[in-house]
């Protein structure tokens, strides 16, 4: 193994973070004291029920939003007093497909790389790179306008892999796509498997089953469990995943309702 | 070194886009194109012979400057609706600073404004040739076009400034009162000079009427009394659309870093 930050991702150490958010006078705790560490290579998913967080500390993490309370450091970098270190070695598939709509697939493509830094010659290559990893070849030339949602939707996603990040964060990243290009995407983000810090957020629990090396639960802001597929079926005394995350999920519902 | 050069790289592959955006969006020809065409050749045929200011060489540099407050109503349209995508949403979290975003856009929208102040200056040419009305045409037009670049790089940075502070039905209507305020105050088609000298002087202290008396300068060196307006007058109005610039340049920056990039917080 190379010695290179890129060839095996960037380590992310979360200490305390917190958001809270006030609107018209409601306070919302969206992420509630998160302590996480994430190794280099790993693959980690982050699951839990609708408003549980997970897109807010994807925010937090990805300098988007700050912090009410604690911070985190990526491949080393604070997120709040080096957030331009840390840019550079991310990049965010958001939960919303993200695209420019009066580009083709291809200048959304090298736009992006361009932006994080690739030289032009560079870019095309990478671009060359998605476009047949992620199937968009048909649609190269075509404005983005013009595809049909799961295909903006790939795009989207590629746009967040052709930087060759040190640390990816998917959220939902699936969500809206067809059998086949989910099929196609693991395979794509299989790959990326040890050589990139994978965060991901995803409703589809087979998903994180089996891609991921460890889950961790949310609920309420607030990590419920932490540990492979095995140990959180353990802990609840489940068989199936899915009903050791209902377990987790669901354990303290109602508490943090409003 | 390294760092300044990938900077500006960041810039002009984002103003890139920009101008991507706008060419291809047919708005951006009736706005930039169509309408002030429209109103040189409307306002030259109707009212050329009932007044001498709607001749050829003193309503063009008029026109010229207030085509440049449909580039920057176009502006805050492009502006106010980036920010409510995700599109600009993800470039946040790329290595992009502040003043890339807002000089990326500056630098497509005063392209696009200048393009459109020289096909006014073309147009007035052609319209000149064929009417028989040449005495005006010169090498002095390429000064007098130029000459309001601070003016429309004035009118672009207000345009991100609405931009990045309304949303996209609010700050239209916004521009349009900058339009019709431009439209009257800079004397492109109403003669200032014969109005109170304390209206004169309100008019002199906004950029409009300074920018569009510097074209005037450069072209035919009087005003629309055929009183001469000699080197000194330029100046005096010139500086006026370059602080102007500045100052509004500034506050586009500003707005942009306290307003739109904290509304993904
Ligand atoms: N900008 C905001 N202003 C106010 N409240 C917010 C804001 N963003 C998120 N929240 C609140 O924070 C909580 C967590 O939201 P978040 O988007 O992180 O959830 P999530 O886990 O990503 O949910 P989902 O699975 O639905 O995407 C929710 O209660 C949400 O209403
Ligand atoms: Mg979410």
């Amino acid at each position: 193994m190379s010695t290179a930050q890129n060839a095996r991702g960037a380590s992310i150490e979360v200490q305390g973070l917190t958001k809270i958010y006030k609107s018209r006078g409601k306070t919302v705790t969206a992420v509630d004291n998160l302590d996480l560490s994430v190794g280099a290579g790993e693959f980690f998913s982050l699951l839990g029920v609708n408003g549980a967080g997970k897109t807010t500390t994807i925010k937090m993490l990805s300098c988007l939003s700050v912090p009410t309370a604690g911070t985190a450091r990526i491949g080393g970098f604070d997120i709040r007093t080096q957030a331009d270190k840390v840019r550079q070695i991310i990049n965010v598939s958001p939960q919303n497909t993200a695209v420019a709509l009066n580009l083709t697939v291809r200048e959304n493509l090298e736009l992006t790389a361009g932006l994080w830094g690739a030289a032009k010659a560079d870019a095309r290559t990478a671009a060359d790179r998605v476009i047949a990893e992620l199937g968009l070849g048909k649609t190269a030339d075509s404005l983005a306008r013009t595809l049909s949602g799961g295909w903006q939707r790939r795009l989207s996603i590629a746009m967040a892999l052709i930087t060759e990040p040190s640390v990816l964060f998917l959220d939902e990243p699936t969500l809206g796509l067809d059998v086949l290009a989910r099929r196609e995407l693991w395979n794509v983000i299989q790959k990326l498997k040890g050589r990139v810090t994978v965060i991901l957020t995803t409703h589809y629990l087979e998903e994180a089953e089996a891609l991921s090396d460890r889950i961790g639960i949310m609920a309420d802001g607030q990590l419920h469990a932490l540990g492979t597929v095995s140990e959180l079926c353990a802990l609840t005394g489940k068989e199936r995943f899915e009903d050791a995350f209902v377990e987790i999920a669901s354990g303290s519902a109602g508490k943090g309702e409003d | 070194m390294a760092a300044t050069s990938k900077r500006s790289n960041r810039m002009l592959l984002f103003a890139g886009r920009v101008l991507k955006e706008i060419l291809r969006d047919p708005l951006s020809f009736i706005f930039c194109l169509g309408v002030p065409l429209v109103l040189l050749l409307a306002m030259y045929f109707l009212f050329s012979p009932t007044a001498p200011w709607f001749e050829l060489e003193f309503l063009t540099p008029g026109i010229a400057v207030f085509s440049g407050t449909f580039t920057m109503l176009y502006m805050t349209l492009l502006v106010s609706r980036d920010r409510s995508t995700w599109f600009l949403m993800r470039l946040y979290t790329s290595p992009m600073k502040d003043a890339d975003f807002v000089l990326g856009y500056a630098l497509s929208g005063v392209l696009v404004g200048m393009c459109q102040v020289l096909i006014c200056w073309l147009t007035a040419v052609v319209v000149g040739l064929c009417a028989g009305n040449t005495g005006w045409i010169s090498w002095r037009i390429l000064p007098a076009a130029l000459c309001i670049l601070p003016m429309i790089a004035g009118f672009v940075a207000v345009g991100i400034l609405f931009g990045s502070l309304f949303s996209d039905k609010a700050a239209p209507g916004l521009s349009s009162i900058v339009i019709s305020g431009a439209g009257f105050l800079s004397g492109a088609w109403m003669p200032i000079e014969t109005l109170s000298e304390g209206f004169q002087s309100f008019c002199a202290a906004l950029p409009f009427y300074p920018a569009v008396q510097c074209g005037r300068c450069l072209l035919v060196g009087k005003n629309i009394l055929g009183e001469p307006m000699g080197m000194d007058v330029f100046r005096r109005h010139f500086v006026v659309t370059v602080i102007y610039a500045v100052v509004l340049t500034v506050c586009a920056v500003l707005a942009f870093k306290l307003k739109a990039r904290r509304e993904a917080d």
